[in-house]
């Protein structure tokens, strides 16, 4: 079992308004927004934040992805089970994904579109504790994604209408409260990831040279970290 | 006042006689940035980024409005610039409380919801 803690981690959100040509459309596939690193993202709703509001008269639409990383570089075979664990606070009423983030090394404005959503990670998750942490169970491609990559990138989204491109309608807030990496200690963004032990090495005879110590027929064996 | 650094492209922004300037590595020729210099570079990439440079050399992240480039009247670099722009406020409470009113939310929601729509400004009151 090895817990790897995020890196790299904030939102790039794009806020546009109907006299910029938005449109829900024009939100949900824009190539750039605003950066906010792990240090000024809103804890209470940074998480798939989906807001359509107006503002002087005017409608707006905001998009909100998280984005993190985990050095994965000292993990060589296939993870039999991985979990990404995000401890919740604030508001509750975003359902998330997790699909593959293609974002720069160092978040910025033009990552807003470096995701995959055709490489789902996890399942939808649809409950959502705010006092304790909450857990996707990563599938089958995100294991073989720790193993083959030294940076496992990931996006964190709305699953209901930025993940299935639904139009959120008028005056929308969906929005999930979670704790980046700039958090204490025990609330931070991990992945628990449990690698299965190798054989173990067994003897037919052991000895030790130049000792009298000689073990034969026995059920002696090793095993490998 | 700081300088700032980009490293990917060695350019480093300063003060100089109360213009924003820029240098290469191994160059001591400085520049001013100027409109047109922002117009013909694929560096700085929005004017979000070249205001978050002025404030930090400079400290002040009006300097783009300051300065006359176009297109920035509709931009909000102050609080005041805030109030200004939004129809029919003289405050910045009646600005929160006209996003509270007109989509019926709380008043943190709304405070989030003017600084997300004004990400240039810099020393919020609210």
């Amino acid at each position: 079992m090895a817990d790897i803690y995020a890196t790299n981690d904030g939102i790039v959100l794009k806020n546009i308004p109907a006299t910029s040509g938005g449109s829900w459309d024009a939100a949900r596939d824009a190539t750039t927004g605003q950066v906010f690193d792990a240090s000024s993202v809103s804890t209470t709703t940074g998480y798939g934040r989906i807001r359509i509001f107006t503002y002087s008269g005017v409608e707006r639409w905001i998009i909100q992805r998280v984005y993190m990383e985990f050095d994965t570089s000292g993990i060589t075979t296939l993870p039999t089970d991985a979990t990404l664990k995000i401890y919740g606070t604030g508001q509750n009423n975003s359902d998330l994904i997790v699909v593959k983030g293609t974002q720069s090394d160092s978040l910025v404005a033009d990552d807003y579109d470096n995701l995959d959503f055709g490489t789902v990670y996890s399942a939808e998750l649809a409950t959502w504790s705010t006092s304790g942490y909450n857990n996707f169970t990563l599938n089958s491609t995100a294991l073989a994604a720790i193993r083959d990559n030294n940076d496992f990138k990931i996006a964190i989204i709305n699953y209901d209408y930025d993940y299935l491109d639904v139009d959120a309608g008028s005056n929308a807030r969906h929005e999930t409260g979670g704790y980046f990496s700039e958090a204490d200690s025990q609330y931070r963004p991990y992945i628990d990831v449990t690698e299965e032990a190798p054989d173990p090495v067994a003897f037919n005879e052991f000895k030790i040279k130049n000792s009298n110590l000689n073990i034969k027929k026995s059920n002696l064996k090793f095993n490998p970290k | 006042m700081s300088q700032y650094h980009i490293s990917s492209s060695n350019l480093t922004f300063s003060l100089y006689e109360n213009k924003i300037v820029y240098s290469r590595e191994n160059d001591s020729v400085k520049k001013e940035c100027t409109e047109y210099w922002f117009n013909n570079q694929n560096e700085i990439h929005s004017l979000e980024e070249m205001s978050e440079i002025s404030y930090i050399v400079s400290g002040s992240n009006s300097y783009i409005k300051d300065n006359g480039w176009s297109n920035t009247s509709n931009i909000a670099f102050t609080e005041s610039d805030v109030v200004n722009l939004y129809s029919g406020a003289k405050t910045i409470s009646d600005v929160v409380n006209d996003v509270m009113s007109v989509n019926s939310t709380d008043e943190e929601d709304a405070i989030q919801l003017i600084k997300d729509t004004n990400p240039y400004v810099k020393g919020w009151s609210i």
